[in-house]
């Protein structure tokens, strides 16, 4: 017994070393001379480090390995498990997409695999749409990463300078940028768009239509019959994509509305060049001494989060400094990227003193195009001013991609919600207008005519809607108990980047 | 002759030596905010795109007016947009690739903000912003 406990390490220590080396091992041989085992002792002994077994193969004990299978999301290449990304092979992408999915997707649990077999697509694009939780994400896609691997100047947009909205069979221009193809050729906000290139919009494919309304290069040319609204003329032009500069905020005036002086603020974009001109705004109400403010977010579709920060931290002032701007939260296995913005006092450019406006309350014009980053400033004002909505339910967007890409698809999955200082997120049907009212293309914006900011400009002064709107929605608590959505001092905000 | 046409320029040289208050002088070794000359060509333009997708590790477009209001320039991805002209993207987390534009010795020096990354432009012309 004595021999035997000395000899067994020995052993064991032997056929662990022989674990390693090729995996042209890892089958079994059939053709095992077997010896008689001397005595209690075992023919071949297996190390309980190792996930090898052994057997005796012309006298000598060597490492058997069981057949190697890959945990997800790596595959068996040259007898070793690797990665799956990047291996541009229709199988193993689609192998790639459902494990991405499973590891950042915000709704990862809800993905029905029987909904979606992955025997039925034949591209890992159509797997990655078929595997979305179809009720709860309007939003993730996927496109070729050579379509959007540029980088573009901030605000350059390859465009005629024309924001189009949908008016039943028509396209109608709602703003155009100054300087841009389309002011140059006389297009102006209201006119009516009926005909590209000889063809009715409505007969138009949907490619055919996206490219002629959207031209993705700079040169691309179509000609778009037009209706003068005012006068009733058509008019045919040809309107020639180039890059456009856009301005973010392209109006900030102010009004004089029953003796009140009402600040009027477009803000279109939340791109890097808006912090500039939005300062400029806010300082020219602060100096005005504004009553009342109107933001006008119904053509804004979101951008940077610190933009909207920096925003609603002007607007709130000292009432929300400090507060829980919006908390981002991602899937459960990945609470380490959550992240809490607060409001600021700095602008992140060039680190100049945000200017405040003490308002109590703002109003906020909004659409089916106000979303994202534009929801936010609305969900993050809410619980510390009254935040008054006026125009059309929101879209409903309070979400975030991380981008990722394999075998040349970028793929774009919601993988983070925002939430407000009260724990609320934008709801997925968006936030319904305080007061409803619809989109005026036959006034100017700016001018107290137009329906949406008469309709503001009426609850302003009567604190009530006009009778021609809609009833109101509920207003927005204000917060139980702020200690936990105050910035501790020595906390800053945490910004992750992700490539 | 000679000492008569010299003479006026010995004494504008004394003058301009004891006029120079000391609150102009340049100090041509520090760096100031600079934008580029209205008389930058092509090869200009390409350069500076050249180094700045060199910075980021992407193609870079910019207009041919950057630099010219403004010592600094961001770069953003290219918007994807939806058919009703809405963005694609959602709240974007990350922050802009900030890069300023600054005069040094008669050179234009193009430096990432917050990272170490510099680059001179040899084929352009830069003036300063003050």
């Amino acid at each position: 017994m004595k021999t035997f406990l000395r000899i067994v390490p020995l052993v064991v220590a032997l056929t662990a070393c022989g674990g390693g080396g090729d995996n042209s091992s890892s089958t079994t041989s059939t053709n095992l001379n077997p010896i008689p085992p001397i005595g209690n002792f075992p023919a071949c002994l297996t190390s309980a480090l190792s996930t090898a077994s052994n057997a005796l193969q012309d006298g000598i004990c060597i490492s058997v390995k069981p057949p190697v299978t890959c945990l997800t999301p790596k595959v068996l290449q040259n007898g070793m498990c690797v990665s799956v990304a990047n291996i541009c092979q229709t199988e193993t992408e689609k192998t790639w997409v459902r494990a991405h999915l499973d590891d950042t997707y915000l709704w990862y649990k809800e993905i029905k695999d029987a909904d979606a077999p992955r025997a039925n697509y034949n591209t890992p694009q159509g797997y990655f749409y078929a595997l979305l939780v179809k009720d709860k994400d309007r939003f993730s896609y996927a496109v070729s990463q050579a379509e959007i691997d540029a980088y573009y100047q901030s605000g350059v947009e390859i465009s005629y300078g024309v924001m189009w909205v949908s008016e039943g069979n028509y396209r109608r221009v709602a703003f155009v940028e100054p300087n841009s193809p389309a002011a140059q050729k006389g297009v102006k906000r209201g006119d009516y768009i009926w005909r590209v290139d000889g063809q009715n919009l409505w007969e138009l494919s949907d490619e055919l239509y996206f490219d002629a309304l959207y031209p993705p290069y700079k040169g691309i040319a179509h000609y778009f019959e037009i209706i003068d609204a005012q006068s009733g003329e058509t008019k045919q032009v040809q309107l020639v994509s180039d890059e456009v500069i856009d301005n973010p905020v392209p109006l900030s005036t102010i009004l004089t509305h029953n003796n009140k002086k009402v600040g009027y603020l477009v803000f279109n974009d939340h791109i890097a060049t808006a912090t500039t001109p939005l300062i400029a705004a806010i300082k020219q109400f602060q100096t005005a001494k504004i009553d009342d403010l109107v933001l006008d977010l119904r053509y804004n579709s979101g951008g940077f989060l610190y933009v909207a920060d920096e925003l609603a931290s002007m607007l709130g002032g000292n009432s929300t400094l400090d507060y829980l701007f919006t908390s981002l939260e991602f899937n459960d296995k990945h609470p380490e990227k959550n992240v809490r913005y607060y409001f600021e006092r700095t602008s992140y450019e060039n680190n100049t003193v945000l200017p405040f406006l003490a308002l109590k309350r703002v109003f906020v014009l909004t659409s089916n195009m106000t979303c994202s980053a534009s929801e936010a400033i609305i969900n993050a004002l809410s619980p510390f001013i009254e935040v008054i909505r006026v125009g059309s339910t929101t879209c409903g967007k309070p979400y975030g991609f991380s981008r990722e890409n394999n075998c040349g698809t970028s793929y774009f999955a919601i993988d983070f919600q925002g939430k407000n200082a009260l724990g609320q997120t934008v709801p997925t049907t968006g936030f319904a207008p305080t007061c409803a009212a619809n989109e005026d293309l036959n006034n100017p914006l700016g001018s107290s005519m137009e329906s949406m900011l008469s309709t503001a400009l009426h609850y302003q002064q009567q604190g009530t809607c006009p009778i021609t709107s809609l009833t109101q929605s509920a207003k927005l608590v204000q917060p139980r108990t702020v200690k936990e959505v105050y910035r501790a001092p020595w906390r800053s905000n945490m910004l992750t980047n992700h490539p | 002759m000679i000492k008569k046409l010299l003479f006026p320029l010995w004494i504008l040289s004394l003058s301009a030596c004891q006029s120079e208050p000391a609150a102009v002088v340049v100090n041509i070794n520090k760096p100031v905010p600079a934008l580029l000359t209205s008389n930058n060509g092509e090869a200009c333009f390409q350069q500076l795109s050249l180094r700045l997708g060199e910075a980021i590790n992407h193609p870079v477009h910019v207009s041919p007016t950057v630099f010219s209001t403004s010592s600094t320039l961001f770069l953003e991805p290219v918007v994807q947009r939806n058919a009703d002209g809405t963005r694609k993207d959602g709240m974007m987390i990350d922050k802009p690739n900030q890069f300023k534009l600054e005069l040094v010795r008669q050179q234009c020096l193009l430096s990432q903000v917050n990272k170490q990354w510099q680059s001179s432009l040899p084929l352009c012309l830069c003036q300063s912003s003050y």
